[in-house]
């Protein structure tokens, strides 16, 4: 089969997440041809990254990246060169472009893999989660079609990078001239304290925290345990906590050694950003609350008497 | 200003995991019992920003599409409530077993049937599958841009200026219409239906179109990728409930597990 990686740096760094895609490709038993299409990033990492051929799209850094600048380049590439798998990870360009991908070549596209069943001559089949991360569904596409795939985000163990350096092919951003938009403004917002993401403690709030002023304790056992603030779609909709620090389908998508929650039930568009989590510790009044089918400890409690608790005995011991 | 927003009926996203069900025969997830199916929740939000774009306008209309099978008239007529100004559907067996492609298909026909609009509203994605796919389906097949996860729209003479949400932060976007937009929840609650809005939606008609309206053949429908099953992943997981006779005995045992356990 010839695979086509599509792997697209918003910084200096590979992020780390791509090399997730070369563990899946290893569920692939048949003799495979892999080639990576990437958009920035340090050439020097680049050339040591584990595939058959290297194409590199340098990325001007003074602007920002237009999604549609990206698709119309990897549009352009695919038509000269015939690929039967083309595979993206979860990031904000490729969420926009591999589904119109798919549109503009008119083959079928599966987003969020977590694992490859099945391949033969006939049929290929994947499992994706579905309804958030509460049910799971087996599809199956025929293998004579090609087929966009993305891959669910910390599904997989990222790859270690090869010994070997690959010669690197350059080719250029193409511009997207028709049904296009232009970037007049990018504004980052930093939120304060550990970023979510890349935290190993994260502690969250949800519905059950009941105001604004409860996510004081939050923010104060997060900061005793080193950690970051995380809250469900409730809390955020509530304006409790902003919106860059939710959890969730809809927001981060997480993997700490503790995730805390308090007042959280445990719906599926919550439990899809915290699943990965090592040991979820949680906390609810309600015995029967979903997100405990999920956690390594539960406590039922009143969750803003019982914070105050956690936080003093934290304190008892530090 | 013609406006569109195309909205879902899914089962409730809000409704604890441990309580779901799945038809097994047509490997969908069911409706909880007593639990009515809602509106996607971004495709509301979508009808939220739609509603403060037709503002800027003294002559603007709203039409909600939604397409499926046994939509829910009570369900799918809320944006109405909410102030939209009609609806059209599109039901039919077929649509249930039907992929992405199928879907923005039928959709992009109906929109080019009833339209031409200047603006297609969308959510960024449902609920139930989780795709994220059909609004890029539409801009691809009528050739407008798409702008994804957008929270507020202001107008600049022709020219609209759009805040888009990135994962970190914000960027401002200039487009020209027509195009598609998707919206999540940094659009803000969608407004509760009035009293009034609730009387005047449930007289106003449903406009149902057929999928042999819309001139389909067998072939541009039939779905590529297919769903074998639908299951709920076994959970191995056992909770231990933390015990105590207050709570401060067991934060107390909590944390002495935690540090015991290496985990803080």
């Amino acid at each position: 089969m010839n695979i086509l990686t599509v792997i697209v740096n918003e910084s200096e760094m590979l992020s780390e997440s791509s090399l997730e895609i070369f563990s899946f490709l290893d569920e692939f038993k048949y003799s495979n041809n892999i080639t990576s299409i990437i958009f920035g990033g340090q050439k020097n990492v680049i050339s040591n990254i584990p595939v058959d051929e290297i194409f590199y799209v340098s990325i001007d850094k003074s602007e920002e990246l237009n999604p549609n600048d990206v698709l119309l380049t990897i549009d352009k590439f695919t038509e000269e060169k015939k690929f039967d798998l083309i595979i993206f990870q979860k990031d904000d360009i490729s969420n926009y472009v591999a589904p119109a991908l798919s549109f503009r070549k008119n083959i079928p596209y599966l987003p969020d893999i977590k694992k490859l069943v099945s391949i033969d001559e006939k049929v290929m089949k994947f499992i994706r989660p579905v309804h958030g991360e509460s049910a799971e569904g087996i599809y199956s596409v025929d293998a004579n079609f090609p087929l966009i795939v993305k891959i669910r985000k910390s599904s997989f163990e990222p790859k270690s990078l090869s010994k070997d350096t690959k010669p690197i092919n350059e080719i250029i951003l193409e511009e997207a001239l028709e049904n296009t938009f232009k970037i007049v403004e990018t504004k980052k917002v930093k939120p304060e304290g550990i970023q979510l993401d890349e935290a190993d403690v994260v502690v969250s709030g949800g519905r059950g925290i009941g105001s604004k002023q409860g996510f004081e304790n939050i923010k104060e056992l997060a900061n005793l345990l080193n950690g970051a603030v995380g809250a469900s779609r409730a809390a955020v909709e509530s304006e409790w906590i902003e919106t860059t620090q939710l959890v969730g389908l809809t927001g981060k998508w997480i993997s700490p050694t503790l995730y805390f929650t308090f007042g959280i039930s445990g719906a599926s568009q919550h439990l899809a950003g915290c699943i990965n989590s090592k040991n979820i510790v949680s906390v609810n009044t309600d015995p029967d609350a979903s997100i405990f089918d999920h956690s390594r400890f539960g406590v039922v409690a009143d969750c803003n008497e019982f914070i105050k608790e956690v936080i003093e005995e934290i304190k008892n011991i530090q | 200003m013609k406006i569109c927003v195309c909205i879902k009926e899914v089962p409730d996203s809000d409704v604890p995991s441990n309580k779901l069900r799945i038809d097994k025969e047509n490997n969908k997830i069911l409706p909880v019992e007593n639990v009515s199916n809602i509106v996607n929740g971004f495709d509301l939000n979508a009808v939220e920003l739609a509603l403060r774009f037709s503002e800027n306008y003294e002559d603007s209309s709203i039409s909600i599409i939604s397409v499926g099978n046994n939509l829910t008239s009570d369900v799918i007529k809320k944006p109405l409530a909410m102030g939209a100004d009609q609806i059209i559907t599109c039901e039919d067996p077929h649509i249930e077993k039907m992929d992405i492609h199928g879907i923005a298909l039928v959709l992009s026909k109906i929109i080019s049937k009833t339209g031409p609009y200047d603006i297609i509203f969308c959510g960024r994605h449902a609920s139930d599958f989780d795709n994220a796919s059909v609004p890029f389906g539409i801009s691809e097949l009528l050739s407008m841009p798409l702008i994804n996860i957008v929270k507020e729209i202001k107008v600049n003479e022709q020219k609209l200026i759009l805040e888009r949400v990135i994962t970190d932060g914000f960027q401002t976007i200039e487009s020209e219409m027509p195009l598609v937009v998707t919206t999540g929840n940094q659009v803000g609650d969608p407004r509760y239906p009035t009293l009034k809005g609730i009387m005047e939606a449930s007289k106003k008609e449903i406009n149902k179109i057929s999928l042999s309206d819309l001139n389909l053949s067998e072939k541009d429908i039939s779905p590529k990728l297919k769903i074998d099953e639908i299951y709920f992943p076994e959970n191995e997981n056992n909770v231990e409930i933390i015990q105590g006779s207050n709570n401060k005995e067991k934060a107390i045992n909590l944390i002495t597990k935690l540090k015991k356990e290496g985990i803080i």
